[in-house]
């Protein structure tokens, strides 16, 4: 229903990406990443890199097809309903891309971003630390600059892809003692220069990735893997957080919507007290507040991806849909299993892993209390500093005398 | 004051000094016996059969039971005590698992003969045979009337064949009292029957995988031609769907006490966490929105608590309390679900990591609306009363 947002190229892709989610990835793959047998998402960017479907909107010469965002949000939703792992894994080139793409030299687009995008490299990014997750800037590892090398010594967690991957993009302080915002810089860090596995997590869901913490003792990186100009990650966090939460929305919407057709599918078949359940209002009204809501969410979602691809300031926007998008998909999720009733609490349908990813997704890449900490922010902001070109709607009041208005 | 439903209550009118000892016995036990093994039998999937035993032996498994059949007598608030404190070990399932029998036993309290009750109960409540309930099957869940599993009369004994599904403790059960089908179609077809795991024709199935309850045994049962004996029947033939009925009542008021005790301790977890965990300068607890998502936390389950204590002291003065414990059921899973939603929230990805106590919380949380009657079957029940 909502291809009619999308142009030919935009749609094209968007069919291809689900031929590959319908075709290309073995249910027993899916299985084996939730019961950690395998805890890599190598196997997932190797076929969808062979495929060219990582990166989209990257350049062509750098492994890209040359789309967009829109394209991308409508492929990963494709994607979401393999569940949160497989997402993540196949959007991973999507956001240590974007430092790449955006800041990184014509040597380190060679070198990482177009075998990242072809699946040949597997990507990681370190960012989260063991004493601040959401203070993000608060962060204590650090890279001292000596003769050709920076040291980078320290320890990031809950790093996805930390088991398997060739190489992380790793933010470290270089300026310890400046504002925090000019403080940090950020590099590749390859596997090889020394990165140490210190232990891989048991996760509530999203399970198979690998997500572990590692651990940088002297770790020698050269000085021409710093992304961008030292001290400057800021401005690399910033722009890398679009698709962190761009992606983490349109899989969610995925996700949800997987579980709804289940559900949905369910209730068309199991009958009690006489009838099959979805004539029961209690189940279809579910099923319809489901609908509204993935609808709604995806509505934001395309807008949001509409807007960063005009290259106006998309922050507010790409904060809200990874709100919504994410709170959504877990509304959609718990509502299935409560039409599935017992059944849908154990393993023989996937709705209870999928209510175990989807729970992973209003912490990550910011919690969706830092979402809403961004968005207030750029609401006053726009607020305050609006041009007042729209109705008072204020002195439409029954009586509207200024002298009774006090403000302390 | 609230962090613990042992302090603060008992100085008020539901808790007396028999339950506080209860609390007393029922702590060192869980302490000693449960807390420390609790990651392993999750892990595992099960916990040993000689907690029962343990636990029986000390006269746990006997609270709210009569006397005559070796339990301590009647005490509804005693039964809520022993709840809570075992909840304390921070597993669902090893209480679901444990608790088995007080959804097994009050029907053949209810509808048994003499001889039913001596043969039935005792040993149980000693923990020394398990004892599970068996209404659902895959077909049939929330639409209890119309349950397939048939008895057949034939010379002594029924000859049972259908089968059961997610039956707790199912896997090792030394008896099921089962809702089987003896007549016609509708729920005055159905009767219930105690079966033993030993009888011809009784298998069950490997124990089912899901999302929360891990060290509790969930599994299916199968009869194929199943021989029972008549003397197996409780009550009359048609009386089941009534005695299920009645049994829901108590069933619905100990999973409210699950609910608001799994709330509790993960609203205390989150406190502590919240005081521990620094960021931004200072620690989690000294931001707004985290005060104020733990003070929502905290009236939810004040709430849920008290309203559970209200029903259950009528029901305990014989007031029919069909709409409100379903109520109470309502409230509280929701309040469960809500308040280990925001107890992982506050967490952060700690929260999401198997080995910390909110996650688990978390998933056994999820199964308190759907067990022992689905939110929407008690929606309907609370409809029925006021429409």
């Amino acid at each position: 229903m909502f291809e009619f947002l999308l142009d030919e190229w935009e749609k094209a892709f968007m069919w291809e990406v689900r031929s590959f989610v319908k075709n290309d990835i073995p249910s027993e793959l899916l299985r084996q990443m939730d019961q950690g047998e395998i805890e890599t998402g190598r196997p997932i960017v190797q076929k969808a890199g062979q495929k060219n479907l990582l990166g989209p909107r990257f350049p062509k010469e750098y492994g890209g097809r040359g789309l967009n965002w829109v394209a991308e949000v409508a492929g990963i939703e494709e994607v979401g309903v393999l569940g949160n792992s497989v997402a993540c894994a196949y959007v991973m080139p999507s956001i240590v891309g974007e430092a790449l793409n955006r800041f990184g030299t014509e040597e380190q687009k060679r070198r990482y971003l177009l075998p990242t995008n072809q699946g040949i490299l597997y990507s990681a990014e370190a960012l989260t630390e063991p004493r601040g997750g959401s203070d993000f800037f608060g962060a204590t590892t650090t890279a001292v600059r000596r003769g050709d090398y920076y040291y980078l010594n320290g320890e990031k967690r809950f790093v996805v892809g930390a088991q398997d991957a060739d190489w992380f993009l790793v933010y470290a302080k270089t300026a310890p003692d400046a504002h925090p915002h000019q403080s940090m810089s950020c590099f590749v860090v390859e596997r090889e220069m020394g990165v140490e596995v210190q232990m891989i997590y048991q996760l509530l869901g999203t399970r198979g990735g690998g997500t572990g913490r590692i651990l940088f003792k002297d770790t020698k990186v050269p000085l021409e893997n710093l992304v961008g100009e030292e001290n400057n990650a800021y401005a690399i966090f910033n722009r890398m957080m679009i698709p962190e939460r761009l992606t983490s929305a349109a899989g969610s919407v995925g996700l949800g919507r997987a579980a709804l057709e289940v559900a949905a599918r369910y209730s068309t078949r199991r009958k009690a007290f006489g009838k099959t359940i979805n004539e029961f209002q209690a189940v279809s009204f579910m099923v319809a507040d489901s609908v509204a809501l993935l609808d709604a969410a995806r509505s934001l979602v395309y807008t949001a991806a509409r807007l960063v691809d005009s290259d106006a300031d998309a922050r507010r926007l790409v904060s809200e849909a990874k709100k919504i998008g994410t709170e959504a998909a877990w509304k959609v999720i718990n509502n299935a299993m409560q039409i599935m009733g017992g059944i849908g609490y154990t393993t023989v349908y996937p709705i209870e892993r999928f209510l175990r990813d989807c729970r992973l997704a209003m912490i990550w890449t910011g919690t969706n209390e830092i979402m809403n900490l961004l968005i207030q922010h750029e609401y006053y902001k726009e607020l305050l500093k609006g041009r007042r070109d729209t109705r008072d709607v204020e002195a439409d009041a029954m009586t509207p005398q200024e002298e009774e208005k006090h403000y302390g | 004051m609230i962090l613990c439903a042992s302090q603060g209550h008992e100085a008020f009118e539901y808790f007396n000094e028999t339950h506080r000892l209860i609390r007393e016995t029922v702590r060192r036990f869980v302490q000693k016996e449960i807390t420390p093994f609790v990651e392993e039998w999750e892990e595992r999937g099960g916990f040993p059969r000689e907690l029962y035993s343990k636990a029986g032996s000390i006269g746990i498994l006997g609270i709210n039971y009569p006397e005559e059949y070796g339990g301590s007598g009647p005490d509804l608030f005693g039964k809520i005590a022993q709840i809570e404190e075992l909840m304390e070990c921070g597993s669902g399932g090893v209480v679901a698992g444990l608790g088995s029998l007080d959804i097994a036993l009050p029907p053949i309290l209810a509808l048994g003969t003499e001889e039913q009750k001596s043969s039935f109960i005792p040993e149980v409540l000693r923990g020394e045979r398990i004892a599970a309930l068996a209404i659902t099957e895959p077909d049939v869940g929330s639409d209890v009337a119309n349950i397939k599993t048939r008895a057949v009369k034939r010379g002594d004994h029924y000859v049972v064949n259908g089968s059961k599904a997610f039956i707790t403790s199912g896997c090792r059960a030394d008896q099921i009292t089962a809702a089987v089908r003896t007549g016609g179609e509708g729920y005055r077809g159905i009767s219930l029957l105690v079966i033993e795991s030993g009888a011809q024709g009784y298998s069950v199935s490997n124990p089912l995988k899901k999302m929360g309850w891990w060290a509790s045994d969930t599994c299916l049962i199968y009869f194929e031609n199943c021989i029972v004996p008549l003397g197996n029947l409780l009550g009359r033939e048609g009386d089941g769907f009534y005695g299920i009925m009645k049994n829901f009542q108590m069933e619905r008021l100990h999973l409210s006490v699950m609910a608001y005790s799994t709330a509790r301790l993960a609203l205390r977890e989150s406190i502590r966490y919240a005081k521990e965990r620094s960021a931004f300068g200072g620690h989690l607890s000294d931001i707004q929105v985290i005060r104020h998502k733990i003070a929502d936390m905290a009236t939810l389950v004040e709430a849920a608590t008290e309203f559970t204590y209200r029903v259950a002291v009528k029901m305990e003065g014989g007031l029919d309390q069909t709409k409100e414990v379903s109520m109470a059921k309502n409230f509280s899973s929701h309040v469960a679900e809500r308040v280990t939603y925001e107890a992982v929230q506050i967490h952060g990805g700690y929260g999401y990591m198997r080995g910390y106590l909110v996650e688990r919380l978390f998933r056994d949380a999820r199964v308190l609306s759907i067990g022992g009657g689905t939110k929407e079957i008690m929606k309907e029940i609370i409809a029925k009363h006021i429409l």
